[in-house]
């Protein structure tokens, strides 16, 4: 396989990671829940049985086992810090879909974040 | 409970499932996942209750995020799962010996700044319980 379609590959499994997060968001959103030992079971069914929930659940598992395959090809310390713009991408997204104020502090807090992860990945 | 405890709490279940799985599959040894095997190696690993327990995390931790996605901005709660590469890193010093270098020190250092910083100014836009 061609480095730049594994990049692509890469990239994309990214974004899918992102948007099954906001989907997830969107389906707890609407569907709020407690979590209580008493009725967890009718709480459980009610939070997989919406729709966004099931298909942002779904989304994430198939960009694990795509992350695998992945991570099969390409080494770990190119890959790992690459992901870190998750951070980025769900932060852009919760401001566009969900209106959220992401602050000053908050886009520091995620540049920091990023800056870790990246220097966790070298040896 | 708030959303911060529940995500923490759902970090916790990951990396500790984690790590049960590592165990798990480390004590079962060379698994063979040729078609001739494939049955008997899958029957061998999902009835090994090391690996039973961490799924069980897995999906705990699942069910523990989503709660705390019903109550927290998402460009609050994300970020925060980062604590799991620095908690990761450090319990593998710990149990694998591992000697870290100062570059890592440093990585997850800036992490647990990043995240302070993020979970102290964070609660003020969180919504309501339900």
């Amino acid at each position: 396989m061609s480095s730049l379609l594994l990049k692509l590959i890469l990239l994309s499994d990214i974004l899918l990671g992102s948007i099954a997060q906001v989907l997830l968001k969107k389906g707890m959103k609407e569907n709020p829940v407690q979590l209580s030992f008493k009725g967890l079971f009718t709480t459980l069914i009610k939070m997989y049985t919406n729709k966004f929930v099931f298909l942002g659940s779904l989304i994430y598992a198939s960009s694990t086992i795509i992350w695998i395959g992945i991570i099969s090809k390409v080494e770990l310390s190119y890959a790992y810090p690459m992901v870190s713009l998750n951070f980025v991408i769900v932060a852009l997204l919760s401001k566009i879909f969900f209106k959220e104020h992401v602050t000053k502090v908050r886009w520091l807090s995620i540049f920091l974040i990023i800056t870790g992860v990246v220097l966790l990945s070298f040896s | 409970m708030k959303a911060i405890y529940l995500i923490l709490l759902s970090i916790l279940f990951v990396a500790s499932g984690q790590l049960l799985l590592k165990q798990g599959l480390t004590e079962l040894g060379t698994l063979d996942f040729s078609s001739a095997h494939l049955s008997s190696t899958l029957f061998l690993v999902f009835t090994k209750p090391l690996v039973l327990l961490g799924l069980f995390l897995f999906a705990s931790s699942s069910v523990l995020w989503l709660t705390a996605l019903s109550r927290a901005e998402l460009s609050y709660a994300y970020p925060l799962l980062s604590i799991g590469y620095a908690t990761v890193a450090i319990t593998s010093f710990i149990l694998f010996h591992e000697s870290p270098s100062w570059t890592r020190i440093l990585g997850i250092a800036i992490i647990l700044i990043g995240v302070s910083l993020l979970a102290l100014n964070g609660g003020k836009h969180e919504q309501p319980s339900p």
